[in-house]
């Protein structure tokens, strides 16, 4: 008892609750802009956390990353810019709701099941790495491509409307994601001799040109016809969720399972598993007639998903040094120079400093309430900004996003291509989500895809030969088939009457 | 704060109406641009930035990293050898800018920068799974002899990347043809150790350093380095030379370097102030922990290595088929 | 212009052929069978698929329709011109932002735009001089992107 009780005084040190209450709002901060995303929260405190103590650099990264993935919901709820990959899973919900008047409570269900979904993601953590982390190692590209595979088929889930057209989406993404070398076989492709195209198209630019600069090309069309999104009061907003808790107490169950799982596989992380499980709730809800129309249930499911997801993410980085998603590749060289060497050993060897980092970690995630709540309301305050005004400025911070995740104008020039594709779509009936999961998908699936090949010479049965590639195949095919086993089973049965 | 924009407004605007460009202040007198051809979360990334931290005390002006990645690091570079050669955009260099041009992805060499120092390297190794049946590299290289092509199956990055090409050169200088062992491109060594240890592949020839963490799980057992002598955190690996008697070598090495032609004197205060950020405890106390190899080099032997890898990695992707 | 099933499909189709013959311009790994022709093979073949499911879903059910229609908007010549407005000054922000820097091209930028939005200039200008500001210290003096400095003015970090 005594060792943790020396992990809870290494904690509970004013220092080290400075640090992460300035990196949480730090976290806050960057994750709330654009373009700016946790990986590079996390980057820019390396440098600092040189010159602290083991707990406090852990802290600061722990901290600053967790909000940083919350605060990602902000502006997609808000403004309809999705901070990362993760939350464009769900952003239609959340935007839809804003501008319902009900953007409080969504951001307040983000809040609240992201923050049960990082907690549990920890507890997890805390009791189940090793095992987890042996599952992990079983993991091969075999089993990463039904994965992705499923992933995938998420888009058939996720698009509202019209199948064909959100399957157009996916295509849209698909063909983006084939641009440039960074692909298995580093053969230059549709890049027509331009330098920066050979590095592929990335999705953030994308993303942020899919979203939110189609919206303002909408508002520039259709101007006052839209009306401003309200800005209802925040009272409430937490309280409110006791009840949404209790309406959907299996979906958070279900996404915090489901996220730490996919989590702790190294090749998966908190976008694959933010779509799943947003694919998942909608799959098994009683109304899934109200999802991507501004429905919490989904909300519920997937942003517990993707916390847990980056709860989960420790898991193959602590246990086998591995990492799970670009933000621990940073925290294993952390840890490593802070002579916390990853490794199985590390928690009997280390016991008092890995119990900190479990409380580190629950903390960090308690936090995330008065922070997130007051982040919420700070930003809320943009929305009675009018729109003329709001809609320029948001031009600019799409603009600086843009060109923060390349660091020159081509990010900026694919951003203004992506804003038009958008504008296009949406004129369209086409989904603007299914576009994004096959541009972030698309290369994993390709990767996997090639290199199982590579491994079988060529034999396309070898993706059933191992038992967790068969059961995951066997799994993705029956959730393909289940509309049509469904229709025929419905035939069946008025055949009988 | 409206004033603090108008008066370098007229300022500006003095100068450009005189004609006159301001009077050089002593170098640096603003911030320094330090291009990283390689995304946040590699070790690139990790030395960059480490690197820029020192030189900044030493400096006296921020040293920011900036990030441009894509292409196997053919943006990055353009980048850097693009730049105003001012002293105010400098950037790490790494071993694939003696790659890609023999792919054919740029007109891009080694020739196109200023290097100006050397700053580490990490020597090749072989890694097999802990499980594996070989203890040592002979007995790997006999079962790639002796065992039908596509027995031994290798991983640890792209197509073409440096640690493919580092076990085509093994091979070659076993005499072993390059089709006996597949190669299968991974999105880094991370990523093809992980596959190795799940039974996707049977030996990864990257650094050691980065299977590190698996080598102390004992998953991962090294087999070999590609250097002159053994590591210092792996002291039972044999070097190559002892354990099958090939003389190939292949280290992969971060350099700083500039774009051509910069002002002799930043130049010479740069290169005084990396010398010293290299010498310094917090990078080799850094480079220690992290499992990342110390090597200086001063800017005429750091360009004589950078070549001298150049012509040898050429030779081995022109007899592998992979050159252009 | 909003296209029906079967303009769309037509269109998918088109692509999807496109795309088929682009992809056989790449070549497999040396000694495979799949290389950097598989993906956008496969993406083709599904291309093809959604678009004879778009053509047939569109025959079915769009008898007699138009191919496509306009909505109310596409109609105002105003409407196009504020968005064509919008696409030349972003796209002139990426054309001279490296040469003017970062100070004086986002300050036409926001300005320009809260012009095409109906902002009176005595309020578009403070209020863009001040988002400006704002935007240049948070991220280039805070978070270090490197935002372009230009050849003649910046603000001083």
């Amino acid at each position: 008892m005594s060792v943790l009780a020396q992990s809870f005084a290494m904690v509970f040190d004013p220092q080290v609750l400075l640090v992460m209450l300035l990196s949480g709002a730090f976290g806050l901060f960057v994750g709330a802009i654009p373009g700016l995303t946790a990986t590079m929260a996390t980057a820019l405190l390396v440098p600092i956390t040189f010159f602290m103590e083991p707990i406090a650099a852990i802290a600061s990264i722990v901290t600053a990353s967790a909000m940083a993935i919350f605060s990602g919901d902000i502006p997609g709820a808000l403004l309809r810019i999705p901070g990362t990959p993760a939350s464009a899973a769900y952003v239609e919900d959340s935007y839809r709701m804003t501008r319902a008047g009900r953007g409080p409570e969504a951001l307040g269900a983000l809040l609240v099941f992201s923050v049960i979904g990082g907690i549990f993601g920890t507890i997890v953590l805390i009791v189940a790495s090793p095992i987890l982390a042996e599952m992990a190692l079983k993991f091969s590209s075999f089993e990463y491509f039904w994965l992705v595979l499923l992933g995938l088929s998420a888009a058939i889930f996720v698009s509202p409307g019209s199948v064909p057209r959100g399957l157009v989406a996916l295509i849209i993404g698909l063909v983006a994601a084939s641009v440039g070398m960074d692909n298995p076989t580093a053969e230059p492709r549709f890049t027509f001799g331009n330098l920066d195209l050979l590095g592929g198209i990335s999705f953030i630019p994308a993303m942020i040109g899919l979203f939110a600069l189609a919206e303002v090309f909408r508002y520039f069309v259709h101007g006052h016809k839209l009306g401003a999104p309200l800005r209802p009061s925040t009272k409430g907003m937490l309280r409110s969720q006791i009840g949404v808790l209790r309406r959907y107490p299996k979906q958070m169950l279900r996404g915090n399972i489901t996220g730490t799982l996919i989590g702790a596989l190294p090749g998966a992380g908190a976008d694959i598993a933010a779509w799943i499980s947003y694919a998942m709730s909608k799959r098994f809800s009683r109304e899934p007639e109200k999802f991507g129309k501004g429905h919490v249930e989904g909300l519920v499911e997937a942003g517990a998903s993707n916390n847990a997801a980056v709860s989960g993410a420790w898991i193959p980085a602590l246990v086998f040094g591995i990492p799970g998603d670009s933000i621990t590749a940073i925290v294993i060289g952390v840890l490593y120079i802070k002579g916390m060497n990853p490794g199985p050993t590390i928690f009997i060897n280390q016991a008092e400093l890995i119990n900190a980092l479990f409380i580190v970690f629950l903390l960090a995630n308690l936090l995330m309430i008065p922070l997130g709540w007051l982040a919420i309301r700070a930003s809320t305050t943009i929305l009675a900004v009018p729109q003329k005004i709001l809609m320029p400025i948001i031009t600019l911070f799409c603009i600086v996003g843009a060109f923060a995740i390349t660091n020159s104008v081509f990010g900026i020039i694919l951003m203004l291509a992506f804003g038009v594709l958008g504008f296009l779509m949406e004129e369209n009936d086409i989904p603007i989500a299914p576009a994004i999961l096959g541009l972030v998908l698309g290369p994993l699936l390709e990767q996997h895809f090639i290199t199982s090949m590579i491994k079988a010479d060529g034999n396309l049965l070898s993706f059933f030969e191992r038992p967790i590639a068969a059961g995951l195949g066997i799994f993705t095919i029956l959730v393909w088939c289940a509309p049509l086993i469904r229709r025929i089973l419905i035939r069946r049965k008025e055949a009988l009457t | 704060m409206n004033r603090r924009a108008v008066l370098p407004l007229m300022a500006a605007a003095l100068s450009l109406g005189l004609g006159v460009a301001p009077a050089m202040a002593e170098y640096p007198e603003r911030p320094i641009e330090m291009i990283v051809p390689w995304g946040a979360g590699g070790g690139t990334d990790a030395v960059g930035r480490i690197f820029a931290q020192i030189l900044q005390e030493e400096l006296g002006k921020p040293v920011n990293v900036v990030n441009r990645t894509g292409g196997s690091g053919v943006v990055g570079h353009s980048a850097i050898s693009r730049a105003k050669p001012d002293g105010y955009t400098i950037g790490v260099m790494t071993i694939e800018i003696d790659m890609m041009h023999w792919q054919g992805l740029t007109d891009l060499t080694y020739k196109d920068f200023d290097i100006l120092a050397l700053v580490n390297a990490d020597p090749g190794g072989i890694m097999v799974a802990e499980d594996a049946p070989w203890k040592d590299a002979a007995a790997l290289r006999d079962t790639i002899k002796a065992d039908p092509a596509g027995t031994v199956k290798a991983s640890g990055t792209g197509q073409g990347g440096i640690w493919h090409l580092n076990l085509l050169g093994w091979l070659m200088s076993e005499g072993i043809p390059v089709t006996a062992v597949p190669f299968v491109p991974s999105q880094g060594a991370a990523a093809g150790l992980t596959d190795m240890v799940a039974g996707g592949v049977q030996m990864v020839p990257s650094s050691l350093a980065e299977g590190r963490s698996l080598i102390d799980a004992k998953r991962v057992r090294a087999l070999a380095s590609m250097s002159d002598e053994r590591q210092s955190l792996f002291p039972d690996t044999p070097t190559l030379k002892e354990a099958t008697g090939s003389d190939w070598k292949l280290a992969v090495w971060r350099a700083i370097a500039a774009p051509k032609d910069m002002p002799p004197e930043a130049r010479a205060k740069l290169i005084e102030a990396i010398e010293k950020a290299y010498n310094s405890d917090a990078y080799q106390n850094f480079m220690k922990e992290r499992g990342f190899g110390l090597r200086w080099a001063g800017p005429e032997e750091a360009t004589q290595i950078v070549a001298a890898d150049d012509a040898s990695l050429g030779d081995v992707m022109k007899k592998a088929g992979l050159a252009k | 212009m909003r296209l029906g099933d079967r303009a769309l499909g037509a269109l998918t189709l088109l692509g999807a052929i496109g795309l088929f013959f682009a992809s056989r311009q790449f070549s497999p790994i040396p000694g495979q069978k799949y290389g950097a022709e598989t993906l956008p093979l496969v993406i083709s073949i599904l291309a093809g698929a959604v678009g004879i499911w778009l053509l047939v879903q569109g025959l079915a059910t769009e008898r007699g329709a138009a191919l496509t229609t306009t909505p109310d908007w596409a109609r105002e010549p105003a409407a196009w011109a504020k968005i064509m407005a919008a696409i030349i000054v972003i796209a002139g922000y990426i054309l001279v932002s490296d040469w003017l820097g970062f100070t004086i091209s986002s300050l036409i930028l926001v300005a320009a735009l809260m012009l095409l939005t109906g902002t009176r200039l005595l309020t578009a200008l403070p209020v863009a001089l001040a988002t400006v500001i704002v935007v240049q210290f948070a991220f280039g003096k805070l978070l270090l992107v490197p935002l372009p400095r230009g050849e003649f003015l910046s603000l001083p970090w």
